[in-house]
């Protein structure tokens, strides 16, 4: 008796395929991520997004604002190191290097928000 | 035979993957939006059905009620043309604001005043000038304040003479509760809009909410809470001030003297269902202080968390067990 082969071996490639690429997607949907992100926005636009677990010595950002903010990150922390705003308020934020954390220059419109892999905080009241 | 099942099953993948992109994937629907309003950070974070669109409402929404109502500086407001003519007509909004606010005055017998507006003023120079403002200016500005000086009779407003409104204690608060109406009318399933440190909790769920550390060089937050959907609102030494020489002179001020209130707090956190009332209560208690504070917090069916200057963390009964202090610096007393 002939056996009838329902599945090819491409169509099982295929199969796996679609599946991890699902799971991909359900994993990006989900927001996951493995390692502390820094995104740094300007004016509510996303203006750099930082891997903090692969910035090697120190990554320095000049702000395109006015007033001009400089932001420095190192591995897995990123802070405001120095602004030309009056109140200097973002500069005293310090380091952030925590799931949740977040720091503004209100002056310069330009904010650093900090997520990570493990379960961040919803939000934080200041 | 077998190409005809491998077709149907084929079809039936790409009947499903239609049926999940259609029905399933608005679910997953996710919006994140921030802007600078009432000089703050806003930022509304979506899920659900109509979430983008949602957002951007609310942004819109918020924009709007500062410019319309709340702001003491932009010249087609309310409380603009409050302070400056001592009588105007006021909006639906702003009006539900002052009257809600003017409750809180009373109740808290003037701890909390949203009339110091002349008094802020006088600390903001300073904050730039980085001396002290003349006590003899301080003290005129305090006898012009007072919220038995400002009256609402229907729809209008009138302010005595010197006496200046500044809802800078409210509105943040209050833009939440706008949001929430917002998001009533949608199919969005859960939201967290943050305008400045008042927090709106919106959907099914529990929330985790940080505390931030009043550190000065640190971001990071010293307890969560873990909260079901409502309001949070903080008033902190730490979120506007300015230090001369050894002390820091922040904005949280005391009615009665126009100075900023030195009772050994550093932060008042209060959780309720109405935004306004977070935001108003948490300056409130903090000028009460923790015994006074919490009394006041409870009458109004709110919880409060109070942290003081050598790291001690109050709290009312009702969020004794939804704390978890997450800063080895701090005591839950």
């Amino acid at each position: 008796m002939q056996k009838i082969k329902l599945l090819k071996k491409s169509d099982i490639i295929l199969a796996a395929v679609i599946a991890v690429a699902c799971a991909a997607a359900l994993i990006f949907m989900s927001g996951t991520a493995r390692n502390l992100t820094a995104t740094v926005s300007v004016d509510g636009e996303v203006y750099e997004v930082i891997d903090l677990s692969k910035v090697e010595g120190e990554l320095v950002i000049v702000t395109p604002t006015d007033p001009e903010t400089v932001i420095k990150a190192s591995k897995n922390a990123v802070w405001f190191e120095s602004s030309q705003c009056e109140n200097q308020l973002c500069v005293n934020s310090g380091k952030l290097s925590r799931n949740g954390a977040a720091a503004a220059c209100l002056p310069a419109k330009t904010v650093i928000t900090v997520e990570g892999a493990e379960k961040p905080v919803d939000a934080v009241t200041y | 035979m077998p190409k005809k099942i491998l077709i149907a099953v084929l079809c039936c993948a790409v009947a499903v993957a239609v049926a999940a992109a259609v029905f399933v994937m608005p679910q997953f629907e996710k919006s994140e939006n921030t802007d600078f309003l009432m000089n703050t950070v806003v930022n509304a974070r979506l899920e659900g059905k109509g979430s983008e669109e949602t957002a951007k409402r609310i942004i819109n929404r918020i924009s709007e009620l500062e410019n319309n109502c709340f702001s003491r500086t932009e010249e087609d407001s309310d409380i603009y043309r409050l302070n400056k003519e001592y009588s105007a007509n006021l909006s639906e909004e702003t009006k539900s604001v002052l009257l809600k606010a003017l409750e809180v005055c009373e109740k808290s017998s003037g701890a909390f005043d949203i009339t110091l507006a002349a008094v802020s003023d006088l600390w903001n120079e300073s904050g730039q000038s980085k001396a002290l403002p003349d006590s003899g200016n301080l003290q005129k500005a305090v006898e012009a304040s007072g919220f038995e000086k400002l009256s609402i009779n229907g729809d209008n407003a009138t302010l005595q003479t010197g006496a200046g409104v500044d809802l800078g204690s409210v509105g943040k608060g209050a833009a939440c509760d706008y949001a929430r109406e917002l998001l009533e009318e949608t199919e969005v399933s859960r939201a967290v809009v943050s305008v400045g440190g008042s927090i709106l909790l919106y959907g099914e769920g529990d929330f985790t909410v940080g505390i931030a550390s009043p550190e000065k060089g640190s971001s990071d937050y010293i307890a969560t809470l873990t909260l079901p959907s409502g309001c949070v609102s903080t008033s902190g030494t730490y979120e506007r001030y300015f230090d001369l020489g050894e002390k820091r002179y922040h904005h949280i001020l005391d009615s009665q003297t126009g100075y900023p209130v030195d009772n050994g707090l550093v932060s008042v956190t209060v959780c309720s269902q109405d935004g306004l009332l977070s935001d108003a209560l948490s300056t409130a208690c903090f000028v009460l202080g923790i015994e006074e504070g919490m009394k006041l917090a409870l009458d109004y069916g709110c919880q409060a968390v109070f942290v003081t200057d050598n790291g001690e963390i109050h709290t009312t009964d009702g969020l004794e067990n939804l704390i978890d202090v997450t800063d080895s610096g701090y005591t839950l007393v």
